[in-house]
């Protein structure tokens, strides 16, 4: 991706996304519903309306579907869970059809465009014919002159991401990372972190992270610095991790950028109520007493009156209190504190409560050894509409993939590696793109492979990183 | 924010009038933002130098694309050539964006007026003010998402700790030489869970169509109040269990500030929410609570009292975006005896329809305050005075009337028109008299009001004044139209019973002079055409036989209308 495309996809708003789902629809409902129908007149005009944003802007207007991505002039569309079904259907529309894809210059009127799409569902080329040619005679009878078909493209063709692009995002996601952690370090070491903190740092960071988890960057992904761990002191770290992983997950879930920021500040203030905990019981190396317990279950309630007396009542504020609030009371009420009144836990305190809990088990304690990544992953499942929202759980599974970024597996080759990045689609959960550390075949050794797109081989198991000695995140962050 | 290098900008050879231009820019730019710290908005000053701002940036951008600044504490740079620079640091543009963390601004062609004057206010917001506590000038530059102006951040803006653990060592280093592990306790989960994970089903991960679409929804729409009303309960509930009495202390005050709050952020329609969902638990599950339920009493007197209300005016005239719906069930939770002080505000409301707001409240609440409201009828501008009457007629107090009669002598005829629909909202004897009394009026616009209010009374009181009129100089000296309109409004309100009075005007009466006879049979033709009954019918025909002259072509007519 290069600066220009960057500036380009910002201006975009959405619009991309949106044109992606208006053109799904009509492609769904053209299946059993001739172009002339009433049905269409909605749709169609909103689809009209964002190509008409995005000419305006970039003067063409040209899609490509290619393998498993979709790019709009030249720069691949941001995918997730709500718009990805969509963009999985059409570009399989478009693969089989044998057709890359399509632009033009000028608007084109609704007839046009419905016809277009028309013909692009009923049509199927025949074996050997050249099916760009044939399908430019079938728009040329159609009177559609203003769209044009283009031919299948492989990805290299499309532009791929610049290195030096690659290496600076890397380097930028750890400089950030890092100063989170040194920055929630200060503001609760000190002593008067109760009028000390420091919100406007806090929130510059944190929208930082939300700018960083927005870009589709090549064999790499926002998800993966969740995997440092024991970095620092644990609640820094894993307040942090909770920080990432919320803003990750929220991402892909289509959170736009605003909420996406106040998500991940109110992430990184979830356990602040452990502070008023004594140390004491905190660092207890033995087992709690019932009355300890007790005392570790307040921590939602202190940090509600905390981040009140502390930063106020505003809306962004408030969330902050509702998900430390609520990030233990579990989507079945059964966890605390508890509260009869609750009836509905926001979105947020759901999100917070998966990814907290995905962060605690996957880092080693001293009373407690970490689980694998898809170990964790398999626990929470089984605790989906116990203790999380079970949809939730489902699309945190479809979005982290089956091996979450920084896994370290073992292939069916004997091959040992780490997951870099998950692949969208639902049938590819289980095969991410990996790199390859120790190999029994030299040609694969340090090889970055997809491995939605090498069949033959297979994960076979995960393993624990300190097993075999090795530290994940330096291959997920070295080249 | 983006995470490219910033760079220089410029293309090496930039020419020295380019340079100039940009200096210029940035003067302007100065200027503007100094301006819109002194004038208000609409000011004519300001406006000038905005639009010169943005014709600078125009002519620039019909050769370049963008404009890259870099930003050093003290100087501005664009292509390696110094642009701006002042060493007062209270007033440096450059050092202000500097040690926000700013190193680098880039305007790109097509940057939009709206996008020019937001970041000049943001670069104007008071950073020390309380309310913005949340927020600096990069905060709020990216809250505000622009599409043309692009900033970069210094890296060494949270360098903090210098001997801190580095994370470029720390991903370097071997999982040996790895630090110990931390001995946090945490709740996050049970340590139960742990037991060996099951083996998912794949089909218990897919989502479902349904599910993406639940999903989407959730995404797509927040609900705020649903946020504001839950955290209510939350802390409801937590103070109707709590025993603690400094505990309890603390929970008063987090509730009173949690709900004043949405007043004091001037979001009412949360305000208007929460007190409904706290006036409902009070009366409900905590009713037996004396702790909630005089909380409850607290709350709304404090935002009864003189400096709140004071706040609100301030609210509503610096705002314009809040609900007239919202605005009025705000003022009608508050105490009623805020009456006399939305009286006395009610001259320094800027915007007419924030007042109609607070006069509909006043009446609303104004029954025993009558004499309170009618002793405003003096020494008030005119536009005031006219609701003062327009509150006198809905305090649903007849003592009312007194003050309205008193209205219907101003010489102004906006008021004395807005005193007769008050006084025709009251239906007693006293206010039929007095619309009958403005029948008189020198006003023809007043004179109709007050026919159409007769008639909206329906009484049929009133007919007898009528008809008394009928034949005064007074009457004979109004024009036609006038005339027409006060037969069809007798016919509407006597209907059938006053057909025999409408014939003895038709075929006996006599009349001073040909013409306010044809005048007045003309109005009577019309009359008994709207009532149109047998009787009217009856009466037509005889006139058609009776009279000859101008007049029976409209006789036929109106048979033939009621025939149909
Ligand atoms: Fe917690
Ligand atoms: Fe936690």
């Amino acid at each position: 991706m290069s600066r220009e495309d960057i500036q380009k996809i910002k201006k975009r708003l959405n619009f991309d996304k949106q044109a992606i789902i208006h053109i799904y629809r009509i492609c769904k409902l053209l299946v059993t519903h001739e172009p002339d129908n009433e049905i269409f007149s909605k749709t169609v005009h909103n689809l009209l309306y964002a190509i008409s944003k995005i000419l305006e802007q970039e003067g063409v207007f040209s899609l490509l579907f290619v393998k498993s991505d979709i790019y709009l002039n030249k720069a691949r569309i941001q995918q997730n869970i709500t718009s990805f079904s969509a963009s999985e259907y059409l570009i399989k529309l478009f693969i089989s059809r044998n057709i890359g894809g399509f632009e033009f210059y000028v608007l084109p009127d609704s007839r046009e465009l419905l016809l277009f799409f028309y013909s692009l569902i009923k049509y199927s080329p025949a074996e050997g014919v050249d099916a760009i040619k044939v399908f430019e005679d079938l728009l040329e009878l159609s009177g559609i002159r203003n769209i044009r078909v283009l031919p299948t493209q492989a990805v290299e063709q499309v532009i791929p991401d610049e290195v030096q692009v690659l290496r600076d995002y890397k380097k930028k996601t750890l400089v950030i990372y890092q100063s989170t952690i040194r920055f929630l370090k200060d503001a609760l070491s000190s002593k008067d972190y109760i009028s000390g903190i420091d919100m406007r740092n806090a929130k510059r960071l944190v929208n930082q992270m939300v700018d960083l988890s927005g870009h589709n960057v090549e064999n790499f992904s926002f998800w993966g610095l969740s995997a440092i761990k024991n970095f620092d002191e644990y609640t820094f770290n894993h307040s942090v991790n909770v920080c990432v992983l919320a803003i990750a997950f929220g991402n892909a879930l289509g959170l736009p950028k605003r909420r996406l920021a106040e998500l991940g500040l109110a992430a990184l203030f979830h356990d602040i109520g452990k502070l008023t905990i004594p140390k004491k019981i905190l660092n207890k190396p033995g087992q709690l007493t019932s009355e300890e317990w007790d005392i570790m279950k307040q921590h939602p309630l202190f940090a509600m009156k905390l981040l009140f007396n502390m930063h106020g009542y505003s809306e962004s504020g408030l969330k902050k209190v509702i998900v430390a609030l609520q990030h233990h009371m579990n989507y079945d009420f059964s966890g605390y504190p508890r509260l009869i009144l609750e009836k509905k836990l926001h979105l947020f305190s759901r999100i917070v409560a998966i990814v907290d809990t995905f962060d605690a088990m996957t880092t080693d304690r001293v009373y407690q050894k970490a689980l694998k990544p898809d170990d964790a992953l398999r626990r929470i499942i089984s605790l989906a509409s116990k203790k999380y929202d079970p949809v939730l759980v489902k699309a945190f599974v479809s979005s982290i993939g089956l091996y979450p970024p920084g896994t370290l597996v073992e292939l069916s080759d004997g091959s040992i590696a780490v997951v870099l990045k998950s692949n969208p689609q639902y049938e590819n959960i289980e095969r991410p793109i990996i790199k390859i550390i120790n190999s029994p075949s030299e040609r694969l050794k340090s090889d970055i492979i997809n491995l939605a797109e090498t069949q033959s081989l297979q994960i076979r198991k995960s393993l624990d990183p300190e097993e075999v000695g090795i530290n994940t995140p330096h291959y997920l962050f070295n080249e | 924010m983006y995470y490219i290098k910033f760079d220089m900008g410029g293309e090496i050879g930039t020419n020295a009038t380019k340079i100039n231009e940009v200096k210029d820019i940035i003067i302007s730019f100065v200027k503007l933002k100094r301006a819109q710290r002194i004038y208000l908005p609409n000011n004519e000053i300001l406006q000038k130098l905005h639009i010169e701002l943005v014709h600078k940036f125009k002519k620039f951008f019909m050769e370049d694309e963008s404009i890259s600044l870099l930003i050093t504490p003290t100087d501005v740079y664009y292509a390696k050539s110094l642009v701006y620079s002042n060493p007062d640091r209270s007033e440096s543009l450059a050092f202000q964006l500097y040690s926000n963390g700013i190193n680098g601004i880039t305007f790109y062609k097509g940057v939009e007026d709206k996008e020019l004057f937001d970041l000049i206010s943001i670069l104007n917001i008071d950073m020390l003010d309380e309310d913005n506590i949340e927020d600096d000038i990069v905060t709020l530059m990216w809250s505000r998402e622009f599409n043309f102006i692009e900033y970069s951040l210094r890296d060494d803006y949270f360098v903090q700790n210098p001997h801190a653990n580095d994370i470029f060592d720390f991903i370097q280093r071997d999982r040996k030489d790895r630090q110990e592990k931390s001995g946090d306790k945490d709740l996050e989960f049970d340590p139960e869970e742990l037991e060996p994970p099951p083996v998912i089903p794949h089909n218990e991960i897919a989502l479902t169509d349904d599910e993406i679409e639940k999903i989407r929804s959730e995404v797509d729409y927040e609900d705020e109040s649903a946020l504001q009303i839950g955290m209510l309960d939350v802390l409801l509930e937590l103070l109707f269990h709590e025993r603690n009495q400094e505990e309890i202390s603390n929970y008063i005050n987090i509730i009173e500030k949690f709900v004043v709050n949405a007043f004091v952020e001037g979001n009412l329609r949360i305000f208007n929410a929460l007190i409904m969902r706290y006036s409902e638990h009070k009366n409900g599950v905590f009713s037996s609570s004396d702790v909630i339920v005089s909380l409850y009493d607290k709350i709304i007197s404090d935002l009864s009292s003189e400096p709140r209300i004071d706040e609100l005016v301030d609210m509503l005239n610096t705002t314009y975006h809040q609900g007239l719906n919202d605005v009025l069930l705000y003022l009608l939770n508050l105490k009623k005896d805020i009456v006399p002080l939305l009286l006395r505000r009610l001259p320094d409301l800027k915007h007419v329809s924030y007042r109609r707001v607070f006069c509909e409240a006043i009446a609303q609440n104004g029954y025993d305050y009558v004499d309170l409201i009618g002793s405003k009828l003096q020494n008030a501008p005119e536009v005031i005075i006219k609701d003062i009457i327009y509150i006198l007629g809905k305090v649903k107090n007849p003592k009312a009337l007194e003050y309205l009669s008193k209205a219907m002598r101003f010489p102004s005829k906006e008021l004395r028109l807005e005193a007769v629909s008050s006084i025709g909202r009251y239906r007693d004897d006293n206010s039929e008299k007095y619309l009958v009394e403005a029948l008189l009026d020198a006003d023809l616009d007043v004179r109709t009001s007050a026919l159409r209010n007769i008639v909206a009374h329906g009484s049929f009181k009133t007919v007898n004044s009528l008809i008394n009129f009928i034949g005064t100089d007074d009457f004979n000296r109004k024009s036609f139209q006038e005339k027409r309109r006060f037969f069809l409004a007798l016919a509407k309100l006597a209907g059938p019973a006053i057909v025999n009075y409408f014939e003895d005007l038709l075929l006996n009466q006599k009349y001073q002079s040909v013409q306010i006879e044809n005048e007045i049979k003309m109005c009577v033709i019309a009359a008994l055409e709207m009532i149109g009954d047998h009787a009217s019918l009856d009466v037509l025909k005889k006139a058609k036989a009776k009279i000859k002259s101008a007049l029976s072509e409209q006789i036929e007519n109106a048979i033939r209308n009621i025939q149909k």
